[in-house]
């Protein structure tokens, strides 16, 4: 398991895969004001990231480890809600 | 109904890498195999298949014909290639029908992306 | 030099200083994390954007803002002096994009401004040697424009794996390729990714590492030495006349089909003897073609994709006038008119959106004597509302009034004799409602001088039918109802299946087809008045094609060539003459006649000139 709602944080773990997108936007439809925590994470799908986007929720820790913490954090820059 | 996946390889041992691959990332898919294209074909017409993981390199008709063939047969097909040598004409070719690559040696990695792209696409399929 | 990319830079700069701003006036009402995290990524994104073109000052005092506010996150510093410092480094980046919007340069004294204001952040300029921060100040290297096709999850693709295989990756950036819509139905297997980045590695590494997906890459070099003056005639915007784009998006139609044509000539190269070379040389011309032909029909789409906001500003006006002659008071509401679309939808929209407001007008919405006797407010809400939903757009008509009664349209129906009783009796609400999608139904209890102009709810589906889209209905008695069209956001391409039947070729959607085959006469069994054939242990019954589009059958081959499809959880087999291609093609509604042919999707246009008819499996086997 790599996704896990922890109070009002959804917790990624480890390797975030293809197969995790489905359970993150269900976890991010079920706690609309959840917050992620990415500080354990490995590894993510282009499909978990782009379901970040979608949903644009706040990141209250970002990745350590290498590609991620260099490149992912500062790819999602423009994280923002989506404006509807 | 069971998902059911037919390697096809003139290699015994690369059959039972790929067959391996498989089995640890989708434990509950059926595996069949096939030593060259003559003898997938004829599986092919009397068993249902989802899925086919070709090689490249067969003696006779080699993975991108019968890849191309099986293409005509069946649009929606989940199709890989595996090989290691991988030139641009060929990678055209590939996606004009539709195949994954995999890199060989095949690993549990290298089959990953394709099992689980294959997984979803038979699911939404089915809903 | 990035000349493409400057307008880009303008309004995504916009964007992020005013993102910023934003940030910065919420810490200065107190500490807020997540404000200064949304900064910081700002800032930082803007230095990157702003390294790409040739901004020393900005980057610089960028990079010096970006290192304020990574000391602020780690707690490094709390200097009070820091908020209105960085406020006017933002409100300074604001001004310069100014100046590049106006001339794609800076004012001459932007070294000035910038040591000023990195004076008053507390930071001397960063001294030369940060010149080599490869982030920042990097002009040479590949730029790398990365969008993944919408299906490419699927074929096993990370996207995110491939683009982290580039060598000398420094500059990343992930945005959805199109606005994600309705989350109540995000679709997390359709990827809507565009990656950016920038690699510092040759050219032909670059490639090397994406010629997997290199179909979905573009490529540009930046040069070493960067001239912002030619920038300057890139910024502006071109008016052309809307009958040339429309004549280019023929043609790229056109090329898109013509370019199949490449695919036949392969195939018969290779069966001439010591052919096989020049095919091979095709195919990879063909792959060439494909990408630059997809690219500009991509590019093409954009261009004729318009904002709905002229068609929705012609409404106010028509609703207060309609309000007034029918007595009514109408507070009309207009949102989503930013939302971009396909050009012909914009255009084919007007008729169908007036008659629906006109009908919620007329009979939805009661006179305020009515209302206040129910307990609402004399004035009524009425809303015209677009937003984009992945590759559609949804535009709904929105009212507060008396709703729709199922059982009352239905006897209506009934009386109009539209229906019978036993159709009538077997009819849910959801079905009743559907019935003023009937032609000649019109539910108002008195005529008015608006209905009886010969068009019906018939007229607003088939109207949207034509643009590719459908209608739907939701209503509440005592409530108001909702007129729901979705519609596409632009015209794609689909993959067809080309079949022959009694010499005439047809489309056949390919994302309806389960497979091909052959099966010998001797197979067949009778089922009821038509024949089947056990294919894998099921048995699937046969429809000649022939005998759908109304032509006469050949005469019977030894073995029958049948195309088996998906209808729904049913599998079919359809007979044909022959499989003859496979093609990428934009369908194009029907028009004229057959605007209202029953089985046909469209049509497209072939290579040689020929306009193929591509028929909708499910609604004619169904």
């Amino acid at each position: 398991m790599s996704l896990r709602l922890d109070g009002d944080v959804i917790r990624f773990e480890g390797q975030c895969r293809v197969e995790d997108t489905e359970t993150l936007v269900a976890l991010l439809h079920k706690a609309p004001e959840a917050k992620l925590d990415l500080a354990a994470c490995q590894g993510m799908h282009a499909a978990v990231v782009q379901a970040m986007l979608a949903f644009g929720r706040p990141v209250v820790a970002w990745p350590t480890e290498g590609f991620l913490k260099d490149h992912l954090a500062p790819a999602l820059a423009g994280l923002r809600p989506t404006k509807l | 109904m069971g998902t059911t996946v037919l390697i096809v390889d003139d290699s015994k041992l690369a059959r039972i890498v790929v067959g391996k691959a498989i089995a640890a990332l989708q434990p509950d898919w059926n595996r069949l195999e096939a030593s060259g294209a003559d003898e997938a074909l004829a599986l092919l017409d009397c068993q249902a298949i989802d899925v086919v993981v070709l090689d490249f390199n067969m003696p006779g008709r080699d993975g991108l014909e019968l890849a191309e063939e099986l293409r005509g047969r069946f649009p929606n097909m989940p199709i890989a290639i595996a090989t290691a040598n991988v030139q641009d004409e060929i990678i055209a070719r590939a996606r004009e029908a539709g195949a994954t690559f995999i890199p060989k040696p095949v690993t549990e990695d290298g089959m990953r992306g394709f099992i689980s792209g294959a997984a979803l696409r038979l699911r939404s399929a089915a809903q | 030099m990035n000349d493409d990319l400057l307008p880009h830079f303008l309004i995504e700069g916009r964007d992020l200083t005013e993102q910023a701003a934003h940030d910065l006036q919420m810490l200065a009402r107190g500490p807020d994390k997540i404000a200064l995290d949304s900064c910081f990524r700002a800032i930082h994104t803007l230095k990157g954007s702003a390294a790409l073109f040739d901004l020393p000052p900005m980057v610089r005092l960028l990079h010096a803002a970006e290192d304020l506010l990574g000391a602020m996150r780690s707690g490094a510093t709390a200097d009070p002096a820091a908020l209105p410092a960085l406020i006017e480094v933002v409100d300074q980046t604001d001004r310069w994009l100014d100046e590049l919007a106006a001339s794609a340069v800076l004012k001459t004294g932007a070294e000035q401004v910038e040591k000023r204001l990195a004076a008053l952040m507390g930071r001397a300029p960063p001294p030369e040697a940060s010149d080599t921060d490869p982030v920042t100040t990097r002009l040479g290297g590949v730029a790398i424009r990365y969008t993944p096709r919408a299906d490419c999850y699927f074929a096993g693709d990370d996207p995110l794996a491939i683009i982290r295989a580039v060598p000398g990756l420094v500059d990343l950036r992930i945005a959805p390729r199109e606005p994600f819509g309705d989350l109540a139905r995000y679709d997390p297997f359709t990827c809507n990714l565009v990656m950016e980045a920038v690699s510092t590695a040759e050219r032909g590494a670059v490639e090397a590492a994406l010629r997997l997906v290199a179909d979905q890459v573009v490529l540009s070099e930046l040069a070493q030495t960067a001239s912002v003056e030619t920038v300057e005639a890139e910024v502006r915007t071109l008016r052309v006349a809307a009958e040339r784009v429309d004549h280019l998006s023929d043609l790229t139609d056109e090329l898109v089909i013509a370019k199949g044509g490449l695919a036949l000539l392969a195939a018969q190269a290779e069966r001439l003897a010591e052919g096989h070379v020049l095919a091979q040389a095709l195919r990879a011309q063909q792959a060439r073609l494909d990408r630059l032909v997809g690219e500009l029909h991509g590019t093409v789409g954009r261009i004729r994709q318009a904002p709905l906001a002229p068609l929705f500003n012609r409404f106010p006006r028509l609703v207060r006038e309609v309000a007034r002659s029918l007595g009514k008071t109408v507070s009309f509401e207009v949102e989503g008119g930013e939302t971009e679309v396909d050009k012909a939808v914009v255009d084919g929209l007007y008729e169908p959106l007036l008659h629906v407001l006109r009908n919620a007008l007329d009979h939805g919405i009661e006179t305020p004597a009515m209302r206040e006797a129910s307990g609402k407010s004399a004035a009524s809400a009425l809303r015209l509302s677009a937003r984009s939903a992945g590759d559609r757009v949804v535009i709904e008509v929105i009212d507060d009034g008396a709703g729709m009664d199922p059982r009352r349209i239905q006897d209506m129906a009934l009386a109009r004799g539209l229906i019978d009783e036993s159709q009538a009796a077997a009819l849910d609400d959801r079905a009743a409602l559907e019935l003023i999608f009937l032609p000649g139904f019109s539910t108002a209890a008195t005529a008015s001088d608006l209905s009886g102009r010969g068009v019906g709810m018939d007229a607003v589906r088939s109207a949207v039918a034509r643009l590719g889209g459908r209608v739907e209905i939701a209503s509440q008695v005592g409530k108001g109802s909702t007129i729901r069209l979705v519609l596409p956001i632009s015209m794609a391409l689909t993959k067809i299946m080309v079949v022959t039947c009694s010499g005439e070729r047809f489309g056949l959607a390919i994302e309806g087809v389960a497979e091909t085959a052959r099966v010998a006469i001797g197979q067949l069994t009778p089922v009821r008045d038509t024949e089947a054939f056990v294919l894998r242990d099921q048995v699937v019954p046969l429809v000649h094609l022939a005998d759908l589009v109304g032509a006469s059958r050949p005469t019977r081959p030894e073995v029958l060539r049948v195309v088996v499809a998906k209808v729904g959880d049913e599998s079919v087999g359809i007979v044909v003459d022959a499989v003859v291609d496979r093609l990428d093609a934009t369908i194009r509604p029907m028009s004229g006649l057959l605007v209202n042919a029953p089985g046909v999707n469209g049509s497209t246009l072939l290579a040689d000139g020929t306009v193929l008819m591509v028929l909708d499996l499910q609604e004619l086997v169904g």
